[in-house]
C-alpha cells in the first residue's frame, strides 16, 4: 500500500466539500471534476477514482447533487453532476467550518 | 424520514437494477477513455469491480441483496458436495436433536410456569422444627386461622388435607373406583385463580354449614360421567359420604398433585369438629397467595415473626415450632430432578460442541480445497470482509438445514423420554415441542453454525502461503478437543451406570418374582381375612399376605428409646444417638410371600391375640443395634407401640433385613407385631407359581363378593415396584449412555476424517518412503501414531477435566467413588480402542499408495 504521502490523500467528507465547491462552477462529469482538483491543487491532490465515483453516488441519494446524462466536450454521452440547493447549504457549513478549523491548525503551527 | 426516502429509492434502485448498471458501465467506460485520451497509465485506474460494487451497493438493498447471493451460493456449494453435506448435517442434526430434546423437558417441567395466573406468588407455607431439621409439617388448623387473619403479605392464605382417598360410587356412577381427594378451604381456588370449567366453586356460606357439596377435576367427570353437564345437581357417594356435585374444574388442574380428582370443603369431614380445635394437631397443607407489592422475602420475615408470637402464646401447643416458605414451582419441582436435568443439559451440549468441532474439521479440511476459489474472488474484488460472510453464511445455512433434520429427531426424542421418564419428573406428561423449544433450536442452531464456521473463516488466509500447517494443526487441536469432551462425557456416564449397577446387586430382602401388589378398599378386619383365605384358595396362589408398604421414602417418624422408653437391662440413650425405628402393620403370611427369611425364634401368629402378652419380630439392624453379639430371643423393651399403653413387649423372632428405606440407604430398625395385636397392613401381596397379573379379575371378584363396592387399586408386581426405585438411575444411565455413545462416535468419525485427510495430503510422501523400502507396517505404524498421539492427548486432558468435574455428581453416585480409577481406566481403554479403528481405516488407505502414481501426481 506504498503510496506517496505527499500527493495527499482525500479525508472523507474532504473530497465531498471538493467536489461541491468544483461544481458550483457549473455542471461537471466526474473525469472532469478529478481533473479540476488535481489542476486546481497544482497536483497535489489526487482523486481516486474508487473514492470518487462512490462518493458522487451517494452524494446524489442524499440529494446534494443530480445528474443528467448528456455529451462532453469531445462528443461522448457521459454523465454530468450539478449542484442542488441542499448540496449548496451543506457546501457552506462545510465551507465555513473548514475555514475555521484550518485557521485554527494554522495558528498553532505559527505560534508552537 | 430521511431514511424511509432512501430506502424507497434503494428499492426503486433494486428494481432498476439492470439500467444503473449499464449506467454505471457507461460512466466508468467514460471516464477510462479520457484517461487513455490524456495519456494516463491504465493501472492508475483501481480495481473497476471493486467501484461497481461500491456505488451498486449504495444505489441497491446492497447488504440484502448481497445476503440473498450468499444464501443462493451457499446452497449451491452445499449442493454441490453432497457427502460432505450429508455427513455435516447428520452431525450436526444429532447434536441439535439431542439439545432440542432435553431442552424441551427442561422447559416443560422446569421453565414454563405453573398453570395458574401468576404462579410466581404462591407459595406452600410449612410448619417447621428448625432444630430437629423438620422443615416440611402440616399446620394446625388454630394455627392456620391465626396466620390467615394476622399476615399482611398475603391475599388469599388458603388449605387442603391432602391425606384421604375412598371408594367413589353411586347411581350416577360409571364404576365404582378408589378416588383420591382432598379437603379444601373455602378460598382455595380463589387463592389459586382457578375457576371451574363447569359450575361453580364452594361458596363461604357453604363452608360455614358444612354442606356436603364437590367439585370433580376433568378426567375423573370424562371417566365416571361421560362429560355431561347434567352431572352438576348429582349425589354421589365418596367414602360413604354423598355429595352433591356443584362444579367440574378445566382439564389439567391438578393441585396438589397429579392424583387429586375431587375437591370439598373441609368442614364436611369426619375430622373437622376434632381439629379445628386442636393447635397441637398438624392437619392441613397451607399455601397462599403474595399481596401485590410483597415479596417472598418480606412474607418469609413476616410470617417468621407471626409464628414466634404463636410460640409464645401456645408453648405447649407450637414448642419449637416455626414456619417455613416455600414458593410453589420449586415445592413441586424438589431438588433431585432439575439436578439431573441440569446434568443431562449439560452432557447434549458437550455433544453439540463434538459435532460442532466435527464439522469445523471437515470445512478445515475443505478450506484447503477451496482455497484457490477465495484466491480468485479475492483477485476480482471480494474484500476478506466479504469472504468471511460468505463462510458464516454457508455454516449457518448448514446449521439451519440440520435444525430441520434435527427437529423431527427431537420430536421422537420428546416423545420417548416422556414415555420412559421416570414418575418422579413432575409435569413430565405435559411436555411438547413448543414456541419457546423452536427458538432454542434455532438460536442454539445458529449458534453452533457461528461456532464451527468462525473457525475455519476466521484462519482464512490473507495469504496463502504456510496455511496448510496452520490448518492441520488447529484440526490437530480441534479432534484433542473431541477425544477430551467424549471422555469427560464417558466418564460421567461411566460412574452412572457403575451405580446403577451396583443398585441393581443390592439385595432388597425380598424376593420379587411371581408376587402380585395391590390395594383393597375392604378396611374391617374380619373381612380382609375372610378375602385372604378366598384368594389363598385360587389357583397358583402360593401365600398372601399385608404389609404396609416396603419402602418408606417419606421417612418414618424418628423414635429412639425415648418413646420406646427402655431395653431391658440397657441404660437409656441420650437424645441425639436415637435412630429412626419403625414398626410396620402386617398379617397373613406376608414373610413367605415375599420370600423373607426367618433368621432366629419364630413369628408372631394368630396366638398372639388381644389376650396373650405383646410380642415382636425384629429385623437384623433392631438386633443388632441393641443386643449386638446377643440372642435377642426372649428380650424385652417397654413401649406404647401396639396398644397405646405402656408395656412391655418381647422379642421371638428376627427376621432377614429389608431395604426399608429403599435400595441405596441402609435399612432401619423395624418391628412386626401380629395382626391381632397390631392391624393388618394396607397393601396385599398375593405369591403365585404363575403370571400374577393374570390374577387380578379373581382377585377383584372376591372383593366384590365380599362388599359388593369393594374396589382394588394401587395394582401391579412386586418387581414393578421395586423396578421404580431404580427408575431415575435407569433413564439417567441410559441417557447419558446414549448421549456419550454419540459422542465417542463422533469423535471416532473426527479421528478418522483428519488422517483421511492428512493421508490424501501425504501420498507423495509416502509413495516415496515406499519407493525407499518403507514396509507395510511402517506406514501403518506412522499414521497411526500420528492418530493415536492426538487421541491419547485428548484422553489426558479429559481425564483431567474428567477428575474435577465428576465430584459434581458424586452426590448422584452408588457404591464407586468420582474418582473411581477402574472406571476411568475402562473409559479411557475403549475411547482410545476407538481410535485406533478409526485410525486403522486411513492407515490401511496409505499402505496402498502404489509408489509409481503417488510420485507421477502433481
Amino acid at each position: 500500500m506504498g503510496r506517496d504521502k505527499s500527493t495527499g490523500e482525500l479525508v472523507q467528507g474532504t473530497l465531498d466539500m471538493l467536489v461541491l465547491k468544483t461544481l458550483t462552477r457549473g455542471t461537471q462529469h466526474g473525469w472532469g471534476i478529478a481533473q479540476f482538483i488535481h489542476k486546481i491543487s497544482d497536483d497535489v491532490l489526487r482523486v481516486e477514482e474508487g473514492s470518487l465515483y462512490p462518493a458522487l453516488h451517494r452524494m446524489e441519494l442524499e440529494g446534494l447533487i443530480a445528474s443528467e446524462w448528456g455529451l462532453s466536450e469531445n462528443n461522448r454521452r457521459a454523465k454530468f453532476y450539478k449542484l442542488t440547493a441542499a448540496g449548496r447549504k451543506r457546501l457552506a457549513t462545510e465551507a465555513e467550518s473548514w475555514n475555521r478549523l484550518s485557521g485554527a491548525i494554522a495558528r498553532v503551527m505559527q505560534t508552537a | 424520514m430521511k431514511w424511509l426516502g432512501k430506502t424507497a429509492l434503494r428499492i426503486c434502485g433494486l428494481v432498476r437494477r439492470p439500467k444503473l448498471d449499464r449506467d454505471l458501465d457507461d460512466e466508468l467506460r467514460f471516464h477510462l477513455e479520457m484517461n487513455a485520451a490524456h495519456g494516463k497509465e491504465q493501472k492508475r485506474f483501481g480495481n473497476a469491480t471493486a467501484i461497481k460494487e461500491a456505488c451498486r451497493d449504495l444505489w441497491t438493498l446492497g447488504s440484502l441483496e448481497i445476503w440473498w447471493q450468499d444464501l443462493r451460493y451457499a446452497l449451491r456449494v452445499l449442493r454441490k458436495n453432497p457427502a460432505f453435506t450429508i455427513v455435516a448435517v447428520l452431525t450436526l442434526a444429532l447434536g441439535i436433536a439431542a439439545n432440542t430434546a432435553i431442552f424441551s423437558v427442561v422447559n416443560g417441567v422446569m421453565l414454563r410456569s405453573l398453570p395458574y395466573p401468576e404462579a410466581d406468588r404462591i407459595a406452600m407455607l410449612w410448619t417447621s422444627t428448625p432444630t430437629h431439621g423438620v422443615t416440611e409439617r402440616p399446620t394446625s388448623i388454630p394455627n392456620y386461622e391465626d396466620w390467615r387473619t394476622q399476615t399482611r403479605s398475603f391475599d388469599e392464605l388458603a388449605f387442603y388435607a391432602d391425606f384421604n382417598h375412598g371408594v367413589l360410587a353411586g347411581a350416577d356412577v360409571a364404576e365404582s373406583e378408589m378416588v383420591w381427594y382432598t379437603w379444601t378451604s373455602p378460598n382455595f381456588f380463589r387463592a389459586l385463580g382457578v375457576k371451574p370449567e363447569l359450575g361453580r366453586a364452594p361458596t363461604d356460606e357453604e363452608f360455614s354449614r358444612a354442606d356436603r357439596v364437590i367439585v370433580l377435576g376433568h378426567a375423573l367427570w370424562q371417566r365416571q360421567f361421560g362429560g355431561s353437564p347434567a352431572v352438576l345437581g348429582r349425589v354421589i357417594n365418596l367414602n360413604n359420604i354423598d355429595f352433591q356435585v356443584i362444579g367440574v374444574m378445566p382439564p389439567g388442574f391438578h393441585f396438589p398433585e397429579e392424583r387429586f380428582e375431587a375437591w370439598a370443603p373441609a368442614t364436611a369431614s369426619r375430622w373437622w369438629s376434632e381439629y379445628r380445635m386442636n393447635r397441637g394437631r398438624g392437619a392441613v397443607s397451607v399455601f397462599g397467595r403474595l399481596r401485590a407489592g410483597v415479596n417472598m422475602q418480606q412474607a418469609r420475615a413476616e410470617m417468621t415473626t407471626l409464628a414466634a408470637a404463636l410460640e409464645k402464646q401456645y408453648p405447649l401447643a407450637n414448642g419449637m415450632s416455626s414456619v417455613n416458605l416455600v414458593p410453589l414451582s420449586v415445592q413441586i419441582l424438589g431438588t433431585t430432578v432439575p439436578f439431573m436435568l441440569t446434568i443431562l443439559l449439560g452432557a447434549v451440549a458437550f455433544v453439540l460442541l463434538i459435532a460442532c468441532a466435527n464439522v469445523a474439521n471437515l470445512l478445515l479440511a475443505r478450506g484447503a480445497f477451496r482455497e484457490r476459489e477465495f484466491a480468485m474472488r479475492t483477485a476480482l474484488g471480494a474484500s476478506r470482509g466479504r469472504l468471511i460472510r460468505q463462510m458464516l453464511t454457508e455454516s449457518a445455512v448448514l446449521a439451519l438445514i440440520a435444525a430441520c433434520v434435527g427437529l423431527p429427531l427431537a420430536a421422537l426424542g420428546v416423545d420417548l423420554l416422556v414415555r420412559l421418564g421416570p414418575q418422579n419428573i413432575p409435569r413430565l406428561s405435559t411436555v411438547t415441542i413448543d414456541g419457546r423449544v423452536l427458538l432454542f433450536t434455532i438460536g442454539v442452531s445458529v449458534l453452533a453454525g457461528l461456532l464451527f464456521g468462525l473457525v475455519p473463516a476466521l484462519r482464512m488466509p490473507a495469504s496463502a502461503v504456510g496455511t496448510t500447517v496452520r490448518r492441520s494443526r488447529l484440526r490437530g487441536v480441534l479432534v484433542v478437543g473431541e477425544f477430551a469432551l467424549a471422555m469427560l462425557l464417558l466418564t460421567g456416564a461411566g460412574l452412572l451406570i457403575r451405580s446403577f449397577i451396583a443398585v441393581l446387586a443390592v439385595d432388597p430382602g425380598f424376593d420379587p418374582k411371581g408376587v402380585l401388589t395391590l390395594r383393597m378398599s375392604i378396611r374391617n378386619p374380619a373381612q380382609i381375612r375372610e378375602a385372604m383365605d378366598r384368594i389363598r384358595a385360587l389357583p397358583g396362589v402360593q401365600a398372601v399376605g399385608t404389609i404396609n408398604g416396603i419402602f418408606f421414602e417419606a421417612g418414618p417418624k424418628a423414635i429412639g428409646v425415648g418413646t420406646f422408653h427402655e431395653v431391658e437391662g440397657r441404660p437409656m440413650e441420650p437424645r441425639d444417638q436415637w435412630k429412626p425405628l419403625v414398626i410396620t402393620p402386617n398379617s397373613g403370611e406376608v414373610f413367605r410371600a415375599l420370600g423373607m427369611r426367618l433368621l432366629k425364634g419364630r413369628l408372631p401368629d394368630d396366638r398372639d391375640d388381644e389376650r396373650a402378652p405383646p410380642v415382636v419380630a425384629v429385623n437384623e439392624t433392631f438386633a443388632r443395634r441393641f443386643w449386638p453379639g446377643e440372642n435377642p430371643i426372649g428380650r424385652r423393651f417397654k413401649s406404647t407401640f401396639l396398644t397405646g399403653r405402656m408395656e412391655w413387649i418381647t422379642v421371638v423372632g428376627v427376621v432377614q433385613n429389608l431395604r426399608n428405606m429403599g435400595l441405596e440407604k441402609e435399612p432401619v430398625s423395624q418391628m412386626f407385631p401380629s395382626d391381632k395385636q397390631g392391624k393388618p397392613g394396607a397393601h396385599l401381596l398375593i405369591r403365585t407359581s404363575t403370571d400374577p397379573l393374570a390374577l387380578i379379575a379373581a382377585v377383584r371378584d372376591v372383593v366384590r363378593g365380599i362388599d359388593p363396592r369393594g374396589v382394588v387399586w394401587e395394582i401391579g408386581t412386586l418387581e414393578q415396584q421395586l423396578a421404580s426405585q431404580t427408575a431415575q438411575r435407569r433413564f439417567q444411565a441410559w441417557l447419558l449412555g446414549l448421549f456419550s455413545a454419540i459422542a465417542v462416535v463422533l469423535a471416532g468419525v473426527g479421528i478418522y476424517g483428519l488422517l483421511h485427510y492428512s493421508v490424501a495430503q501425504r501420498t507423495r510422501e509416502i509413495g516415496v518412503r515406499i519407493a525407499l523400502g518403507a514396509r507395510r507396517g511402517d506406514v501403518v505404524k506412522m499414521v497411526l501414531r500420528e492418530g493415536m498421539l492426538l487421541a491419547a492427548v485428548g484422553v489426558g486432558v479429559g481425564i483431567v477435566a474428567a477428575l474435577a468435574l465428576t465430584r459434581l455428581i458424586a452426590s448422584l453416585l452408588f457404591g464407586v467413588a468420582a474418582d473411581d480409577a477402574l472406571t476411568i481406566g475402562l473409559v479411557a481403554t475403549l475411547l482410545l480402542m476407538v481410535a485406533c479403528a478409526a485410525c486403522y481405516i486411513p492407515a490401511r488407505r496409505a499402505t496402498r499408495v502404489d509408489p509409481m502414481t503417488a510420485l507421477r501426481c502433481d
